[in-house]
């Protein structure tokens, strides 16, 4: 069918960087004493905006090394509060020193009243989000003066009133905003379980063009549902999902997010490293893996992100 | 998905309410249901009805699943603040310092887009809801809790807050420019990670100690005993300085504008039954330290 929207670049021009990792405290040491070959990092954009400290004096050096993307956890664009103006200009202050590839945050809200719940909380999919969070997009591009690029979310509920799937309120917030995507292969697949969809259909609806960014990371499969904890290895449908994606959209820059149990630097690396078996292969063999298996049920566990620095004290 | 449900055409649920009906519902301190009855004046619906706004799945009902961003809402803060507190977490127990959270949360709910300022009135909020004080005088388990809470902030707020790393260190030896005439005017500038604290527990002592064993082995509070600690930065790492009451009184003096001239005439020089001779090699040393340290950027006379 005939995009309704005007063609794009693949990607919206931005370049594929690779394969990536997100910068965390405890690879500091490694990272500076080892300078490994790694195409690029992804940092949380709140880590450093207000740090005069060791976070920053770190992340300086990786700048003047490696491509960085910002990825932010506090944008908040479908709140309903007013836009935090001050975020904003502290966000757009470290990109102007960082000098990004680009900018990415969540297709979420994080809390109403003056109030951060520090989570990505879910947005019902209705005609009217979609609009009030396409304004806001259009408003935040403006003030950092730069394409923004929104992820999606893992949800863990949905609303009686959704009047659309979620992948047409992020394709079409993507198309009416003009904004980038951030594809989280592993938030479809954990959505999707949760919520009982076709993952495959989900990515198959994108608007690929408009997909400059892959995650990726490991989740924690409850039983009766899966939680998105970042702490361990990618499982094999979720890759099954990053094949897919990367065919439709003859690839882009992939990234690996681990934020508990952070094992070595070079355990992590090696993780997203096996995306290359999943870039160019044949894709026949992989719907097996869109079958959602559900595992036994493992420890409580606590959804991604928490954003908070490690301290070092003598 | 249900595109025809009426639900979203009612005034009442439009996206601000339902934002402000959710945030209060997983907020709450006792759970979903408590926080459903809590947010009836937000969006009036029993917790059994909770399906008529939140969807259910084959495996879970809607209050089950609004229950995962309630656990997460508090779980993360929790963790966020059990890593800036450690020691005072090891000392109430995880259950005790959970209860605390939970607790300061209804004063100090988050509300900054970073999560490192979360803990900021923490060591407050224990001064506030502590137990009686003993009638003795004599500080308590609950004293040495909040002067513990006090210490681990000051190191995060030095953690990450403004150094010296980026400025030439300041070389005491030029202090013998000075004619000597003019020595007791200067002034020494404090460095903006400079912490000069006084406690009634053996605070930096107990906090080496309980660093040194197992995050799970239990610590013993210590007796009280004054004690006297500078924190500083350098390299981008907190260090640490137990103090002698002499020397901390000094650098105090110093620290808040006041001159070698006044410092050297404070009472405590004779309080520290200091004469001439010992109190030059007493100075010595402290400029020694206080260089290495980088306690100083500079002067002037």
């Amino acid at each position: 069918m005939e995009s309704p929207f005007p063609k794009v670049q693949p990607r919206l021009g931005l370049p594929n960087l690779g394969l990536g990792i997100g910068l965390r405290t405890c690879h500091y040491a490694h990272i500076l004493a080892e300078w490994p070959e790694v195409d690029w990092f992804e940092i949380i954009s709140e880590n450093y905006m207000d740090s005069q400290g060791r976070p920053r004096h770190v992340l300086e050096q990786i700048v003047a090394r490696y491509p960085v993307v910002m990825h932010g956890v506090s944008l908040s664009i479908g709140s309903t509060d007013p836009l935090d103006r001050d975020y904003l200009r502290r966000l757009k202050s470290l990109a102007e020193w960082v000098r990004p590839a680009w900018i990415s945050d969540h297709v979420c809200w994080t809390g109403v009243a003056g109030r951060n719940t520090h989570d990505l909380l879910p947005l019902p999919l209705t005609e009217v989000t979609l609009q009030h969070v396409v304004e806001r997009i259009k408003m935040v591009q403006d003030i950092m003066g730069r394409r923004i690029v929104l992820e999606n979310p893992s949800t863990y509920v949905g609303f009686t009133g959704d009047s659309m799937p979620e992948w047409e309120f992020i394709g079409r917030m993507a198309s009416d905003a003009n904004c980038g995507l951030l594809l989280d292969v592993n938030n479809v697949y954990v959505s999707a379980t949760n919520h009982e969809y076709n993952p495959v259909n989900y990515i198959q609806s994108l608007p690929a063009e408009r997909v400059v960014q892959f995650h990726l990371a490991g989740h924690t499969n409850l039983g009766t549902h899966i939680i998105d904890t970042h702490d361990g290895q990618v499982i094999n449908p979720v890759w099954e999902l990053f094949r897919l994606a990367h065919q439709l959209t003859g690839g882009t820059s992939t990234l690996l997010e681990w934020d508990a149990n952070i094992p070595s630097f070079s355990e992590v690396h090696a993780e997203v490293l096996k995306a290359r078996q999943f870039m160019g292969l044949d894709s026949s063999g992989g719907q097996a893996g869109f079958m959602l298996p559900i595992g036994q049920p493992r420890k409580p566990a606590l959804p991604q992100p928490l954003h908070s620095i490690q301290m070092e004290v003598l | 998905m249900n595109p025809s449900n009426g639900l979203n055409d009612s005034p009442s649920l439009d996206l601000p309410v339902l934002q402000r009906w959710f945030q209060s519902v997983i907020t709450h301190p006792d759970g979903v249901e408590e926080g459903v009855a809590a947010s009836e004046a937000i969006i009036p619906v029993a917790a059994e009805d909770l399906e008529r706004i939140v969807t259910k799945s084959s495996r879970l009902g809607a209050s089950e699943r609004l229950a995962v961003y309630a656990n997460a809402y508090h779980a993360r803060l929790i963790e966020c603040l059990g890593e800036v507190f450690p020691l005072v977490r090891r000392v109430v127990g995880d259950s005790g310092f959970a209860d605390f959270v939970l607790d300061y949360l209804q004063d100090f709910p988050p509300q900054r887009y970073t999560l490192n300022v979360l803990g900021v009135h923490f060591p407050d909020y224990l001064a506030k809801v502590r137990p009686d004080r003993n009638t003795d005088g004599v500080p308590d388990w609950a004293d040495f809790v909040i002067e513990l809470a006090r210490f681990e902030w000051e190191i995060f707020e030095v953690f990450d807050g403004p150094g010296i790393e980026k400025h030439p260190p300041f070389d005491f030896r030029s202090l013998r420019e000075v004619p000597p005439d003019d020595w007791t005017t200067i002034h020494l500038l404090p460095s903006p990670c400079l912490r000069l604290l006084k406690y009634q527990f053996p605070i930096n002592e107990f906090f080496s100690q309980a660093r040194a064993t197992d995050s799970d082995e239990e610590v013993v509070v210590p007796e009280a005993a004054t004690s006297f600690v500078a924190l500083t930065r350098h390299d981008f790492v907190v260090r640490r300085h137990s103090l002698s009451p002499f020397e901390f009184t000094a650098l105090a003096a110093l620290a808040v504008g006041n001159t070698l001239g006044d410092v050297l005439e404070l009472n405590t020089v004779a309080d520290h039954g200091q004469d001439g001779d010992s109190l030059a090699d007493t100075i010595e040393g402290w400029f020694i330290r206080w260089g290495r340290e980088r306690f100083f950027t500079g002067f002037t006379v």
